[in-house]
């Protein structure tokens, strides 16, 4: 498709966006890691007097709700801090603790699970202000609501083919989106024949969708454009499009008529990539004291009548099955040894082997090692019914 | 069995992240699109979006979404299948979208690109069927058999089918049966036939044909065959196994039931889980043998099992503890074959694989001091001693006094009534509020010394009172508060009330989850319920109290100051009673001081007016006797034949108006049978309400209705009618159950001052309770019935001497038979009388004998000899009491009831005949009394037990919970 391969006049070469990596890591101890924001993160709310029970309970530290992430920091010990991408946060939720110290006072801890290269994180930070008052207080709603908010705005952020983004001939705009041009006759060169479409530009990101099928379309965010750059191709001039590693790695070609057009479009596009680069603009809109009045409005109606709510208890049950039996325990062995190996030659997920179709179970299945079946890891205990057989 | 993990292979988050998913949401199918196809995997939101993935290989790309749109309403569910006939590829399948008023068949077209973000999904409308009735859910299959073509009904949710047969072409219908409910419909292919689970928890079964057949001729028709499931469902489904078989697996709520075609129940699984979706399928082909039932079911707390059959032959667990799927399905994705794909309810779409690495919890190990044992035994041993601390209970006054200490209550009521009672702003009932009652005012205030959790504050009043602030409650409260309520206590029915005390309850937990509970207790004035009046002279009941404590001037101003003015010598009060102030009668009470003894007489012809008066009297003596400081009440457990305390400060005369007492029992008994007998005619006529609302809904549209409305309308007004009785006897109820507070009250406070053992008085005391209490299934009388016969049969109060087997029986005997009233009612009388007798022996015989010889010999003499006699009439009783090493009573108790003797002469001024007898109804069971000595003793060694030693009493007693 892109056959040739010169560089046109003007084409300077694309300032290149910092890699955007603050909500896609959970990292531990970054040195200032509270103190060097991202260009466009900001903090929507702190939350004070928190502790991480886990990893340094005793501390007290305060909470950072950004736009991408959750920092956790010290204000005992500088170095300690905690940093979790939204994007690997795989549940959330509340419960009641007692705490280690202070009397083991009932005070609340909001409990996170994060999942980063196939490890899972728990974190734990509990609120250590001894307050009674703050039990019964939604205190990590700002959590919550941002990490919704963060869900719902994957758009201003991730390169999204073939989404429910036009409607009727109309792009739906988000909030916070200015159109800045419309541009028809843009012709999508991934397929043989072409597919005559429109772009829009906006300050967020640039929109193409075809006019015969509006389900055939594209949502690229600045943030995922690597480079841009007009090449020649066997259509002509086209604007060629390179999507960042985290969007995809595509590259999208698109043909303008005339050139003129194509130039001026390339230039809007270009400078709107540098803007967006230093002012970014990760789609979250919230107003912590806002939502504090909300909050507090509605607490107000239900605080007449305080109640006890089971779902603030956590039922301990330790009953976890520790029998195995020794076949599985050489198993379990074997399978740790070759965890460290692989530990050591630094593999990850691409040296995992792929799962096979277990024929006995029906479904796919990791490969059991050589010599084991199924039923010796399945049967830990010999059943009682061929005992008494 | 071990517990495994389910690895994910491919993620990905639905457009809408909100809780918009359900088991209809998720479908795998092929479209038929290109050769070497696999499966792509359709979303559908209640929002109304829809998503086709086609995943590609591990891990979520941006080009595995091959389209996305938005529909116009809710996707209640999704289906693949060969819905129309003009399609020109044979393979093709369509894409029907089911929304609540259409079902959208579309055609699924693929357009090839040059790279994989060029290829593009369109979706092209093939029939839109709109409907009259809201979809519930849709059922396909070949119906009728037929080859190549796929038919579907849509289910309405009103219960009747819609089918579509040919493009086009619908007939509607409807399930026997008049109530249908919408249920899910499966279709089984080798029998041609539906499966509908009904509203009555059955599975049904109809055969197209008779189905199809009642299209036309409108024909009623019967299930084939029903089998009762006996729960509610989750989701249903129809697998054929072999060529001969179909099995229809359904997840019940509890159970994992498999039945085959015919109805025959195959297995029915119990599951020790709550399940949330499941998938069953065959493993290899159903026509070849070999072919194996498998089923994947999902539980509520994130586990996968897989059963071939009914036996478990893997369970697995989702790491990431994230709520459970909604959805499962079984697919083959390219690069996946038996992917597992489920959907959460939020959107979260994977696909996974069973992992063959046992399932472990897995925490990143932390960097913990290493755990020294000196300080972890300090640690529990301090948390031991907490523990210790909150739960030890051995040294009940220490917590209590700890418990006063952590919350200061300073309890008081203002001893004048006042009336300036705001009744509108305390929404009195116009009722009362017209007879502008007097009311009280009070003043609480807590301080609150230690932090606590909760903190509840409860008023306790007799029946008929309110106070102006309900129970008080609050959640942490802070060390150092203080509160302070004023308080009004004003009266809110008209009823009679048997008690003027309040008591407040204050029940507080402390951070630590300790339970604490503290009691304060003020009273009302009694001005609040009685006014004074003309003393009467005579009236039919007459109890007597003597005041032997030299600490109490035997004066009415001692006792009704608030009646009297200030050193009154008056010698008789009435006082009327305020509540409920009846037209008809005044009930007024005569207090009456004797001028030369230290006796005081209460005359009323009214029961209900003596509780107050007697509790005032009573608790009036006690609180000013020991505030003098010197005899204290000690809280000892009273140990056997110490004779009750409360004597040495006043004596009740051995009187209790036993036959009006008992008429306040029968008519509340009566009262008890006919709001029974009632609430069994609302119930006859509710069934007929209820079976005539069912002819109604029954009866076909064609039939007159006349007559049923007209039979109806006369069920309900009676209905209505019969509700308005029960509700005026409840009323009635309500003020009988408060005359009988107050006539047990009564018997309670002359008991309380009777000159009998004090375990006697104790265990009486608390069997006759008060407030009494009416539950539903068990009337006071019903509830108090074992009791009284216990008290009968063991005890101190029993009548012979062999009494342990036998009473032992009769016990036994009575549980057994539904409740006698007779009996109960028997007993209750005897027991008064017993308790009479008891008190009254030793005076009784003193009396016997004055009387005997009064004129003749008025000298000293008989005095000593008299005296001699108490002696031995005390050592006789002690003998009876069996107690033969305690010491004697006091001497000043002797002459106490010498005094008793000298009393006659005193009051002359009133009705002397009276006083000779004691008190009034004496006569009708004074029998014994009457008879000379000899008589006497034999007689009461009948009724009075010499010997206590009951081996089974004290056991006995303690069982029944009754503190000794």
């Amino acid at each position: 498709m892109l056959k040739s391969l010169t560089q046109m006049d003007g084409n300077q070469p694309q300032p290149q966006l910092q890699l955007l990596w603050e909500d896609k890591e959970v990292k531990f101890d970054v040195p200032q890691l509270h103190k060097h924001l991202r260009s466009g993160e900001r903090v929507l709310d702190y939350i004070y007097h928190i502790e991480d029970s886990k990893g340094n309970p005793g501390d007290t530290g305060r909470l950072m709700v950004t736009n991408l992430r959750l920092i956790w920091h010290s204000l005992v010990h500088k170095k300690y801090n905690l940093s979790i991408g939204y994007a690997r946060i795989g549940n959330t939720n509340t419960r009641m603790v007692h705490m280690h110290s202070k009397g083991r006072m009932a005070s609340q801890a909001l409990y996170i699970l994060a999942i980063s290269n196939e490890t899972r994180f728990e974190f734990l930070f509990t609120d250590v202000s001894g307050e009674t008052s703050r039990r019964d207080q939604p205190i990590f709603s700002s959590v919550f609501d941002v990490y919704q908010l963060y869900q719902r705005t994957y758009l201003y952020r991730d390169l999204k083919l073939r989404g429910a983004i036009v409607q009727a001939g109309q792009l739906v705009i988000l909030p916070d989106e200015q159109v800045f041009s419309q541009v028809q006759g843009v012709w999508n060169l991934s397929s043989d024949q072409g597919n005559l479409g429109s772009f829009v530009v906006s300050n967020i990101r640039l929109v193409w969708f075809a006019d015969a099928n509006e389900t055939f379309n594209i949502s690229l965010p600045y943030l995922q454009i690597e480079s841009l750059r007009i090449r020649e191709s066997k259509y002509g001039p086209a604007l060629v499009i390179q999507t960042a590693e985290t969007g995809g790695g595509y590259v999208l070609g698109f043909r303008i008529d005339p050139p003129e057009r194509l130039n001026e479009l390339f230039k809007e596009l270009c400078s709107l990539h540098t803007i967006y680069g230093e002012q970014p603009n990760f789609g979250i809109q919230y107003n912590a004291q806002d939502a504090r009045q909300r909050l507090a409005a509605a607490a107000e109606e239900a605080a007449q009548m305080p109640q006890f709510k089971v779902e603030n208890f956590e039922e301990l049950d330790e009953r976890q099955e520790r029998e195995i039996n020794l076949k599985l325990n050489s198993y379990l062995a074997e399978g740790c040894l070759g965890k460290v190996n692989s530990v050591n030659g630094a593999a990850d997920q691409d040296d995992r082997e792929d799962p096979v179709y277990c024929k006995e179970l029906g479904f796919a299945m990791e490969r059991i090692r050589d010599g084991y079946k199924l039923q010796d890891l399945w049967n830990v205990m010999p059943t009682k019914m061929e005992t008494i057989e | 069995m071990s517990l495994f993990n389910v690895c994910s292979w491919w993620s990905a988050q639905c457009s809408d992240p909100g809780e918009e998913y359900d088991v209809a949401s998720l479908l795998c199918a092929r479209f038929g699109l290109e050769a070497q196809e696999k499966d792509y995997i359709i979303v559908g939101s209640q929002t109304g979006q829809l998503s086709i993935y086609y995943p590609h290989r591990r891990g979520y790309d941006a080009t595995d979404l091959l389209l996305e749109t938005q529909m116009v309403a809710p996707i209640l569910g999704l289906y693949a299948g060969k819905f129309s006939g003009n399609v020109r590829n044979e393979n093709a399948n369509q894409l029907g979208v089911l929304l609540p008023n259409a079902i959208v068949i579309y055609n699924v077209l693929a357009i090839g690109g040059l790279a994989e973000h060029g290829a593009q999904l369109r979706l092209q409308l093939q029939a839109e069927h709109k409907f009259q009735r809201v979809a519930f859910g849709l059922c396909q299959g070949h119906f009728g058999q037929v080859k190549g073509r796929e038919f579907f009904c849509v289910v309405h949710l009103d219960g009747t089918l819609t089918f579509y047969e040919q493009d086009g072409i619908s007939y509607e219908c409807r399930f026997p049966g008049y109530r249908a409910l919408p249920a899910p419909v499966a279709y089984c292919e080798r029998t041609d036939s539906f499966f509908r689970f009904s509203a009555t928890w059955d599975l049904q079964c109809y055969s197209y044909q008779d189905l199809s057949h009642s299209l036309v001729t409108k024909s009623s028709y019967q299930p084939t065959w029903t089998q009762c499931v006996g729960e509610g469902i989750v989701d249903m489904r129809v697998v054929q196994v072999k060529e001969n078989c179909s099995y229809i697996m359904i997840l019940g709520e509890r159970n994992f039931i498999s039945l085959d075609d015919n109805g025959k129940f195959n297995f029915m699984l119990k599951l020790d889980y709550a399940p949330k979706c499941f998938h069953s399928f065959v493993v290899g082909y159903y026509w070849e043998p070999g072919a194996r039932l498998i089923t994947a079911i999902v539980s509520d707390s994130s586990k996968l099992h897989l059963y071939e059959e009914a036996n478990i032959i893997w369970a697995a667990q989702w790491p990431r503890q994230s709520p459970a799927p909604v959805a499962i399905q079984r697919s083959n994705v390219q690069g996946l074959a038996g992917g597992i794909v489920t959907l959460g309810a939020k959107g979260q779409l994977e696909v996974g694989y069973l992992g063959a690495d046992p399932f472990q919890f897995q925490v990143q190990p932390l960097n913990m001091e290493e755990l020294s044992f000196a300080q972890a035994h300090k640690e529990l041993q301090q948390l031991e001693d907490e523990i210790k601390e909150a739960v030890d209970v051995r040294d009940m006054d220490a917590l209590n006094q700890q418990a006063a200490d952590q919350v200061r209550l300073s309890f008081s009521i203002q001893p004048e009534a006042c009336d300036d009672l705001d009744t509108l702003l305390l929404d009195v009932p116009a009722d009362v509020a017209v007879k502008e009652l007097p009311s009280a005012k009070g003043l609480l205030r807590c301080k609150i010394k230690a932090e606590l959790a909760e903190l509840q504050l409860a008023f306790q009043m007799p029946n008929g009172i309110r106070c102006s602030q309900d129970t008080l409650s609050f959640v942490d409260v802070a060390a150092g508060s203080s509160h302070e309520f004023k308080l009004d206590f004003y009266i809110a029915e008209l009823l009679h009330v048997h008690s003027f005390k309040v008591e407040l309850v204050a029940s507080f937990v402390s951070p630590r989850g300790i339970p604490r509970v503290i009691q304060q207790s003020a009273h009302l004035p009694l001005s609040m319920f009685y006014r004074p009046c003309q003393p009467q002279k005579a009236a039919g009941i007459k109890l007597t109290y003597s005041i032997t404590s030299r600490h109490v001037i035997p004066k009415l101003s001692t006792f009704f100051g608030e009646f009297l003015e200030e050193h009154s010598d008056a010698h008789a009060l009435g006082l009327q009673l305020l509540c409920p102030g009846l037209e008809k009668q005044s009930e007024v009470i005569t207090v009456v001081a004797a001028k030369n003894s230290n006796r005081i007489r209460i005359q009323s012809d009214y029961v209900e007016t003596f509780a107050m008066i007697l509790e005032r009297i009573v608790e009036r003596t006690l609180q000013l006797d020991s505030s003098a400081g010197l005899i204290k009440m000690e809280k000892k457990k009273p140990k056997k034949g110490v004779l009750n305390r409360c004597v040495e400060r006043l004596m009740a005369a051995p009187f209790i108006p036993a036959q009006p007492i008992l008429h306040r029992i029968d008519v509340h008994h009566e009262t008890q049978q006919s709001i029974r007998k009632q609430t069994e005619q609302l119930e006859d006529l509710w069934q007929q309400f209820k079976s005539l609302q069912r002819q109604l809904q029954e009866q076909s549209e064609g039939e007159p209705k006349e007559a049923l409305t007209m039979q109806i309308e006369s069920n309900y007004d009676q209905l209505i009618l019969e509700g308005d009785k029960l509700v005026e006897i409840r009323r009635d109820e309500r003020k009988q159950r408060c005359d009988l507070n107050c006539a047990v009250a009564l018997a309670k406070w002359i008991i309380h001052a009777l000159n009998l053992e004090e375990r006697v008085v104790n265990v009486v005391s608390s069997v006759l309770s008060v407030p009494i209490e009416d539950w539903t299934e068990l009337s006071w009388e019903e509830s108090m019935a074992p009791g009284i016969d216990m008290l009968h049969h063991f005890g101190p109060l029993t009548r012979s001497k062999s009494t342990s087997t036998h009473g032992l029986l009769d016990a036994n005997a009575s549980s057994k038979d539904s409740f006698d009233y007779s009996r109960f009612r028997r007993h209750f009388a005897t027991l008064f009388d017993r308790i009479v007798r008891l008190a009254s022996t030793p005076a009784a015989i003193n009396t016997a004998e004055v009387t005997a010889q009064p004129a003749a010999e008025e000298k000293p003499p008989p005095q000593e000899q008299q005296l001699q006699q108490q002696v031995d009439e005390i050592g006789n009783m002690q003998r009876m009491l069996g107690d033969k090493g305690l010491p004697l009573a006091p001497p000043k108790r002797r002459t106490n009831m010498s005094s008793s003797l000298e009393a006659v002469e005193d009051d002359e001024e009133y009705d002397e005949d009276d006083l000779r007898e004691d008190v009034g109804y004496r006569k009708d069971y004074g029998a014994t009394d009457e008879e000379k000595n000899p008589a006497n003793t034999k007689k009461r060694s009948e009724w009075v037990n010499e010997d206590f030693e009951l081996p089974t009493t004290e056991e006995l007693f303690s069982d029944l919970g009754i503190w000794w």
